[in-house]
């Protein structure tokens, strides 16, 4: 049987505000855990070597790939998927000026994109594009060419400062 | 199409059906789907790019504890099987056989040789491990010409590796050249490159209680189903195939991925069975956009006027012959681009070598057609010594001119327009930012087709139905890439029936439930779906202003729909609600189904090409500026414009978002993109050594609009999708050119090639 | 092929901890810092993981002698640090700027980007040229090695069964200390198809000491000597008249190979620019050019 003789690590999970008691495998990832113990499938697999940016969480407010943290690393770590950012079923400024701007497309890239936007958005409230476009450099996106995508974290910026 | 005359809906930005669910995380792609007792499948793949496979052992896997089977070639009632793609006519020399799992030999590295259903997806990648494999290893070869040889070793033994030719035969090419002033003559190549949509093959198999088979997987053909059910040996009607969202799809999903694994692996475990690509497993061994070789050889008088092009074309089919003669047949027709020439000799083959098999990819073989004739026209200008907008603009074709396969263009030509917009917005060449720096312009026009070739009789099926409170449910096969597929039905709807967006809900893309609306391929969606979806709402908006005209005693043409109500002139109206409850009550068709046909033809002539292969084309010119840093080779793209006749934009941002993303996809073509195959293997197998463009390496984009309203698509729309990137990826390479004074023929133009060609130059 | 099934788990509270799991289970064991370079390369014959990411080793301090940038510290961190705003130190946070993306640099650290012993990676030459030390814990107490004589192969180092990296120390430099990173990759967040950082100090006119460090161009980052020879006691205008000379002999230096990111005869040439850039931008920077 694989993973015969691997120990089982028990931990705690701080996931969009409530907390989840996991056993997770050594090599277990946390993109892994979040989807398919947790359900939490907004959070996408893409490439698996932290390049595409799709498997995108915070974790203590920054974005990282979670595809390259281990899940028994994040004991204990606060993380927000896509699923936690609307507030009680009012969708995020960002979200909303991602739809709007036509930001979307195939959106598989949408809810890495949208969660690095948010990280940068509350160091930064006032980026240039440049920094836009530095701060989404890990998130890749095959569809848009990324112009509707910089604008709506644009857009967003401007509101949130409304 | 004139019952209509202002939109409300048609043309506006309308942020799509589907934006809200894709922004919070809850669309729900192949991968995000599980179902209790599910198992996971694996493939086992080959280690060699051409051997022998002398002996396959699978006893030690299939102990494994947790593991349900291992399947090889014995294991498939059909394994070898012709690949067709979508509800087509069956056309001679186009198809080609496919096998589901390698059988006597392996064919190209990562070819599937066995599959594993296991418990975890753990267990199966250590049953995969313990599944032993005997090899031969048989000499390979890599290169299309060299594989043209009849001595080179053959990938279906005993068969030539030219495994589909064309020619095109217009006028008379020595006649043409005799008269040329000037005659250039070049050779051009285009690499492999991969589709990198960002969701990798992925789906789910389940067998249903009436012991049905049914797929949910993420595909751009749901027609599958039928080569699905060839494989299992059963009734086509017992296999359904449902696509959910595709989180990108470009071509990459338009032949099968893991379709016939996920069916197997559940047909014989009784399990739902889910498989998830890699993205090394799809880097490495998915399909490919075909690498061409192209030689041209173009004759002009000194005035510019082009009368002569002679052109050969060699792709590299890889190990399956899958689409590659239509891919074939697109560079062919395409392979002189959008320019009136006289006298025409094309003579294009594909051909089988060791690599994975090469697939469809956004343009179909359009691209690098142009690839090779935008340098071309080019080269041609530098030689006649001419500005090559004013030489291109000389040649355009317009419309009532015959293309090189005998098609009388009758409607809009709009490239004069479509250039002199994007040289507007790129303004003069800039100086460049510093010493060691060479800034270049050039710009590329381009065609695709939209709609499929006329020889197969493609069809499409919609169904809409007005709701008793007055919304709307739209049936419609589509598969929705992300371009808006279903968002453009829901638009044309609205407008028809005078339905807020927020009231349509459509159903897509699934084969049991939804009218067949054939593939979501070859710019086709808008076209087919789009105006069967029109003649379906127009059949229920015809019902109900019937009944309405009725109610009010005047006559339809009286009437209008708009805001959910139906009018009249004088002020009285009533709601959709209601006309809806008064044509139920009078048992008045409120559901309409309509088919939409294509024009149909025949397979041109085979001796001269002769015939019309399309039902139309989209034209547009993309201009781009770049500057390069001659010391390190550097190539920085400043801005790109792009301009096309869409003949009218359902939804402008749709539009903008379509011509983008080609723009920043061409960059990659152009500059950094290659799987790179080296003796049959590829040397990119992650994101870290393929290379696609980030927000930083994308510059200005500007996207142009041109609306000249006489496209077949509705209310005078043409097809979008594909044509996008075709003259980008050229355009791109001609300011390169410009830049450098001299041109780098291969692809993907990158630092060592640019010091060569200067070290070359100086 | 095997897969990557580590056994066991361990996230240690204590250096001494992890030094005595590291010794136990010696080539069995993997330590987890980021994890960027580690569940990448998902070795299959790691058993045990060490997770040393809650130790106090982020950190980058300033003292009298000289910065101590803990082995945790994260590649933002070090980009952000108000500690390397100061020349010649900036040139530590500049070496982050253009490596991995924004979403792992918030998670990669110092010590991983140098225990992975990548002969392309970005933090080394700028530390190196800064004569950086890597101060080393084990199981027989501390340990320095310079930098520059810390690795031994493409994924080789000197640390040896049981070791760990606890710090980075970059002494003092010398008053007029300047140094500049430069790097070439396909585009904005690529692995370095060659990298280079170079270091003058400028006392009197005369250069007192010079470092040129090259990545990406040998099995591990190497000393361009001999070229660091040429500038070495030369005033610098005279530096300016032979930068190309130097650059070039520095580029003679190099050793590169071809992969799947550049042949290795485009490395070499670019070596030679960068490096003559680099000194054409310290020249601009002392006002000798």
């Amino acid at each position: 049987m694989v993973g015969k003789g691997q120990k089982m690590i028990r931990v705690t999970l701080n996931v969009n505000g409530r907390d989840y008691v996991v056993e997770v495998k050594p090599h277990w990832t946390l993109l892994h855990v979040l989807r398919d113990q947790l359900g939490l499938t907004g959070v996408k697999y893409g490439c698996g070597t932290g390049e595409c940016g799709a498997c995108t969480v915070l974790i203590d407010g920054k974005p990282m790939t979670s595809c390259l943290v281990l899940a028994a690393s994040a004991d204990g770590r606060k993380i927000v998927t896509i699923e936690g950012i609307a507030d009680k079923g009012k969708l995020h400024p960002i979200q909303e000026a991602f739809i709007e701007a036509g930001a979307i497309q195939c959106g598989y890239c949408t809810p890495g994109m949208i969660l690095t936007a948010k990280a940068l958005l509350e160091k930064n409230p006032n980026p240039t594009e440049e920094e836009v476009r530095r701060a989404i450099d890990g998130n890749l996106c095959r569809c848009t060419g990324y112009v509707k995508i910089v604008k709506a974290i644009l857009e967003a910026a401007k509101k949130m400062k409304a | 199409m004139d019952v209509i005359k202002e939109f409300k809906v048609i043309g506006k930005r309308l942020p799509s059906h589907d934006a809200v669910e894709k922004a919070t995380g809850q669309t729900k792609y192949a991968d995000d789907f599980a179902l209790p007792g599910m198992i996971y499948g694996k493939i086992l793949r080959a280690k060699y790019p051409h051997a022998r496979i002398k002996r396959i052992d699978t006893s030690k896997a299939e102990k494994l504890d947790g593991v349900y089977c291992v399947l090889t070639h014995k294991d498939v009632p059909n394994n070898a099987i012709i690949s067709r793609f979508g509800q087509t006519r069956a056309v001679g020399g186009f198809e080609g056989v496919y096998r589901v799992l390698a059988e006597g030999k392996v064919r190209y590295y990562g070819e599937p040789v066995a599959l594993v259903a296991a418990e975890t997806e753990e267990i199966a990648e250590k049953a995969i491990d313990l599944i032993e494999v005997e090899y031969e290893e048989l000499e390979g070869v890599f290169d299309p010409r060299e594989a043209m040889d009849p001595k080179a070793p053959k990938i279906e033994d005993g068969k030539s590796n030219v495994v589909a030719r064309f020619k095109i035969r217009k006028g008379d090419v020595a006649k043409g050249f005799a008269e040329a002033d000037v005659i250039v003559e070049n050779e051009y190549m285009s690499q492999f490159i991969d589709h990198a949509y960002l969701e990798p093959e992925a789906g789910v198999a389940w067998v249903e209680d009436d012991g049905s088979i049914t797929i949910r997987v993420s595909t751009q053909v749901i027609e599958h189903y039928r080569e699905i059910a060839h494989v299992l040996g059963i009734p086509e009607s017992r296999v359904r195939v449902i696509t959910p969202k595709i989180g990108g799809g470009f071509g990459g999903k338009e032949d099968i991925t893991v379709e016939y694994y996920l069916a197997l692996l559940a047909w014989k475990t009784g399990r739902p069975v889910k498989i998830v690509q890699t993205r090394e497993e799809s880097l490495s061994f998915r399909s490919k956009r075909h690498p061409y070789k192209f030689k041209y050889k173009t004759g002009v008088k000194k005035d510019g006027t082009i009368v002569a092009v002679e052109a050969e074309l060699i792709s590299d089919a890889g190990a399956y012959m899958t689409l590659s003669p239509w891919v074939l047949l697109y560079s062919t027709v395409n392979a002189i681009g959008p320019y009136n020439v006289p006298n025409v000799k094309v003579d294009s083959y594909t051909v089988l070598t060791n690599h994975p098999p090469s697939g469809a990819y956004r343009t179909f073989g359009a691209g690098q057609a142009c690839v090779a004739y935008e340098q071309q026209m080019d080269e041609v200008a530098k030689k006649l010594g001419m500005d090559p907008v004013e030489f291109r603009k000389k040649n355009y074709l317009k419309k009532g001119d015959t293309m090189a396969n005998g098609w009388k263009i009758p409607n809009t030509v709009a490239l004069h327009e479509t250039t002199d917009l994007v040289l507007k917005y790129l303004g003069k060449k800039p100086k460049p930012s510093g010493p060691k720096k060479l800034v270049g312009m050039g710009i590329a026009s381009g065609m695709c087709s939209y709609g499929r070739m006329i020889f197969l009789h493609d069809t499409s099926r919609s169904k809409v139905r007005l709701e008793l409170d007055g919304s709307v449910t739209i049936e419609c096969g589509v598969q929705d890439v992300g371009a808006g597929q279903e968002a453009s039905l829901c638009q044309i709807v609205s407008e028809v029936l005078g339905v807020p967006l927020k009231k349509i809900r459509i159903i897509s893309g699934d084969t049991a439930a939804t009218p067949i609306a054939g593939t979501t391929t070859a710019t086709r969606q808008l076209y087919m779906s789009g105006n069967a979806t029109y003649l379906a709402a127009m059949k229920v908006r015809d019902n109900i202003l019937t009944k309405a005209s009725e109610i009010f005693g005047v006559d339809k043409s009286e009437l209008i729909i708009e805001d959910e109500k139906i009018k009249t002139k004088d002020g009285k109206s009533i709601s959709l609600r209601d006309i809806a409850v008064a044509c139920a009550a009078d048992g008045v068709e409120l559901f309409c189904e309509a088919q939409f046909n294509a024009p149909f033809g025949e397979v041109p002539d085979p001796e001269t090409g002769q015939g019309r292969v399309f039902p139309d084309f989209t034209y547009g010119t993309t201009g781009a500026i770049v500057e390069i840093d001659t010391e390190t080779g550097e190539v920085e793209v400043k801005k790109i414009a792009s301009a096309f006749d869409v003949g009218t934009a359902i939804n402008p941002m749709r539009v903008e978002g379509q011509i983008e993303g080609g723009a920043a996809m061409g960059i990659g073509w152009a500059l950094t993109e290659d799987v790179k195959f080296e003796k049959g293997i590829a040397k990119a197998q992650s994101f870290a050594e393929y290379i696609i463009a980030t927000a930083v390496d994308v510059p200005e984009i500007k996207s142009i609009i041109v609306e000249n309203h006489d496209g077949l698509g509705p209310f005078g729309a043409r097809g979008v999708g594909e044509v996008v990137l075709a003259p980008v990826p050229p355009a791109v390479i001609n300011a390169v050119a410009d830049a450098l004074g001299k041109r780098i023929k291969e692809l993907p133009i990158t630092g060592e090639r640019i010091l060569l060609a200067l070290r070359e130059k100086s | 092929m095997p897969l990557f099934r580590p056994k066991e788990y361990f996230r240690v509270a204590t250096v001494g901890e992890a030094v005595s799991l590291l010794k136990r289970f010696g080539g069995a064991a993997a330590i987890l810092a980021g994890g960027t370079d580690l569940l990448v390369a998902k070795p299959p014959h790691v058993e045990y993981i060490v997770d040393i990411s809650r130790l106090p080793l982020n950190y980058i301090k300033k003292g009298a002698r000289g910065v101590r940038i803990g082995a945790l510290a994260t590649l933002n961190d070090i980009a952000a640090s108000p500690e390397l705003r100061e020349e010649p130190y900036d040139v530590i946070a500049r070496s982050t700027w253009d490596m991995g993306t924004p979403l792992t640099k918030n998670f990669a650290t110092i010590g991983g980007n140098i225990c992975n012993a990548a002969p392309s990676a970005d933090m080394p030459p700028s530390l190196i040229a800064l004569d950086a030390e890597a101060r080393i814990i084990g199981p027989r107490g501390k340990r320095r090695v310079f930098l520059e004589d810390f690795f031994i192969g493409p994924k080789k180092s000197v640390l040896k069964r049981g070791e760990l990296l606890a710090e980075i120390f970059v002494p003092r430099a010398p008053a007029n200390t300047k140094a500049v990173f430069l790097k070439k990759g396909r585009t904005s967040e690529d692995i370095a198809q060659v990298n280079v950082a170079v270091r003058l100090t400028v006392d009197d006119g005369l250069c007192k000491a010079a470092r040129i460090v090259l990545g990406a161009v040998a099995p591990t980052p190497i000393r361009a000597k001999a070229a660091e020879r040429m500038l070495e006691g030369k005033g610098l205008k005279e530096i300016s008249q032979i930068m190309v000379d130097v650059a070039r002999k520095a580029a003679e230096e190099t050793k590169p190979i071809s992969d799947v990111r550049a042949p290795a005869e485009y490395r070499r040439s670019v070596a030679e620019v960068l490096t003559k850039r680099a000194l054409l931008n310290l020249m601009e920077r002392f006002g000798g050019a």
